[in-house]
């Protein structure tokens, strides 16, 4: 009974234990972009794809429906709430818009258009929305300091740990969501997927690439990457191995949205995964984007300054 | 410690942590794939999907799976004709301008992306060109997507659209690449009279052309 009860101490500590609020506001930053710059490449085509004659409502029974003529209004609203979100701006009530306006056009488009990612990224949403991480390197963190009203919220860098801990587990499932169906897989049990992937059309961003000859280095690092997606669920939870996984990660992600085109699935997950390095990491970047921002607001307001309507009204 | 502390220290460990706990159980089965899904454990596994989808979204995505095969295409391009006179065709669409794929692609666009799905049958692994050829134009989609392009570009008076693509195919078990050009498409927005022309598909410095034989 005693030994239950130390488990059960344990599990509270695990989830409960406060956690330093930057990597989930890099998080945050990181999602918010990526759900912008998923959105805004589908700006040329987007009449054609969901307009009142789009492709999606000949496709698919289930797509667009009578509902086809909120899509400009669900995109609309996702575009400005995710750069709200990335940006910190009414971080909370962006979250909810990013979460309701997305899942929205998801549903218009039956989930078709997003290579899966569509699928996954509202969770992180919602984790980042209920956790605090607008209160990190955020405008609302920005516009309180201004204001002088850093009360004890605004100065509060730490964050209930239970949001932060459901957001590693649930990078733990994606890996292993990827990884462990390919054991049944022969293209993966042989090593040939990234040399497929890279010479397919769909997915290589270099479709005139000749690959065929490097076979065995690609199947060498196909199973490299497999085994590193494969191992990650366990190797992030150890402490030693933890870094270097997530390194690892983060470098396989990089290289994967540099040589394929698979929506913003690499981005989203190089995202998240900085839950997995020290806060150290995540506060040494946002310290360096904050710094460019203050450049950047010191500019404008030198520029405005400067303006000569502020001037004659100095006068 | 006061009242309230007392009170807000009994909820987490009473109600938050066993609702923590539930919530990370139904996300860990929720990824167990269906390829190792025992048959008592599928109302299970089921179950915790729907739960999550229910709440708007997936657990993980077993990416990148499936149908494993020998060949492959490469540098796919899709040109969609128009006929707005009888036996007159004008482009209506191109995968990439002049059917040549750059160098490196930015940007995928879903739209061509979608467009092709149904020549995504060629994933199946069949060897057999002929049969594969036949399966892609025989796909229930590719009429969609003709009606699709009848009702988009129905104010320039389209009588019929013609679809045809341009790709290479990897043997993967030779490494030959071998180039082909082929109508899968061939669709009449209307009811009209009889053809009295036929319609050949031509290639001119890599693009796709269509010539009409009356």
């Amino acid at each position: 009974m005693s030994r239950l009860r130390g488990v059960w101490r344990r599990l509270d500590r695990f989830f409960y234990r406060r956690v330093p609020l930057h990597p989930l506001a890099l998080a945050r930053i990181g999602i918010g972009l990526s759900l912008f710059g998923g959105y805004a490449a589908y700006a040329p085509e987007l009449d054609a794809l969901v307009g009142k004659d789009g492709l999606i409502r000949f496709l698919y029974r289930d797509g667009g429906g009578p509902w086809w003529g909120f899509s400009y209004l669900s995109y609309t609203a996702v575009l400005i709430a995710s750069l709200a979100f990335a940006l910190g701006y009414r971080t909370r009530i962006a979250g909810i818009v990013l979460f309701a306006g997305h899942e929205f056009f998801l549903q218009l488009i039956s989930h078709r258009l997003f290579w899966g990612w569509g699928s996954v990224i509202p969770a992180f949403v919602l984790y980042l929305t209920v956790a605090p991480s607008g209160r990190v390197c955020s405008l609302d963190a920005w516009d309180a300091s201004r204001k002088g009203d850093l009360g004890p919220l605004w100065r509060r860098v730490t964050g209930p740990g239970w949001v932060f801990r459901l957001l590693q587990i649930h990078i733990c499932c994606i890996f292993v969501a990827a990884a462990v169906h390919r054991l049944d897989d022969p293209g993966w049990l042989r090593g040939e997927m990234l040399l497929m992937a890279l010479d397919f059309s769909m997915y290589s961003r270099f479709p005139y690439l000749e690959l065929y000859d490097w076979r065995l280095v690609l199947a060498v690092l196909c199973y490299l990457g497999w085994l590193l997606e494969l191992a990650a669920p366990i190797t992030l939870w150890l402490p030693r191995l933890r870094v270097p996984t997530a390194v690892s990660l983060l470098a396989f992600h990089l290289v994967l949205e540099l040589t394929s085109t698979t929506g913003r699935w690499q981005t989203m997950m190089m995202s998240v995964l900085v839950v997995f390095l020290p806060p150290r990491a995540s506060q040494a970047i946002l310290a360096r984007l904050s710094s460019g921002f203050q450049r950047a607001v010191d500019w404008i307001e030198a520029i405005t300054r400067r303006s000569p309507a502020r001037r004659r009204a100095d006068l | 410690m006061s009242g309230s502390d007392r009170r807000a220290g009994w909820i987490r460990r009473r109600l938050g942590l066993p609702l923590l706990l539930l919530f990370t159980l139904i996300l860990v089965i929720a990824t167990i794939p269906p390829e190792f899904t025992p048959a008592s454990l599928e109302p299970v596994v089921g179950g915790a999907r729907g739960f999550l989808w229910r709440l708007g979204f997936t657990a993980g995505q077993s990416v990148f799976h499936g149908q494993m095969e020998i060949i492959k295409h490469r540098l796919m391009c899709l040109k969609v004709f128009g006929e707005t006179a009888p036996g007159s065709f004008e482009e209506i669409y191109a995968s990439y301008p002049a059917c040549r794929p750059p160098v490196i692609r930015w940007h995928d666009s879903m739209l061509d992306a979608r467009l092709k799905a149904p020549t995504w049958v060629i994933l199946e692994g069949n060897p057999n060109l002929t049969a594969m050829l036949r399966r892609i134009r025989r796909h229930p989609d590719q009429d969609q997507v003709a009606r699709y392009f009848c009702q988009r570009f129905r104010r320039r008076g389209v009588l019929s659209v013609i679809g045809a693509f341009k790709y290479q195919v990897r043997d993967y078990r030779t490494g030959t690449v071998t180039e082909y050009n082929e109508i899968i498409i061939h669709y009449a927005c209307r009811q009209r009279p009889p053809l009295d022309y036929e319609v050949e598909l031509v290639t001119a410095g890599g693009d796709l052309r269509l010539e009409v034989n009356r």
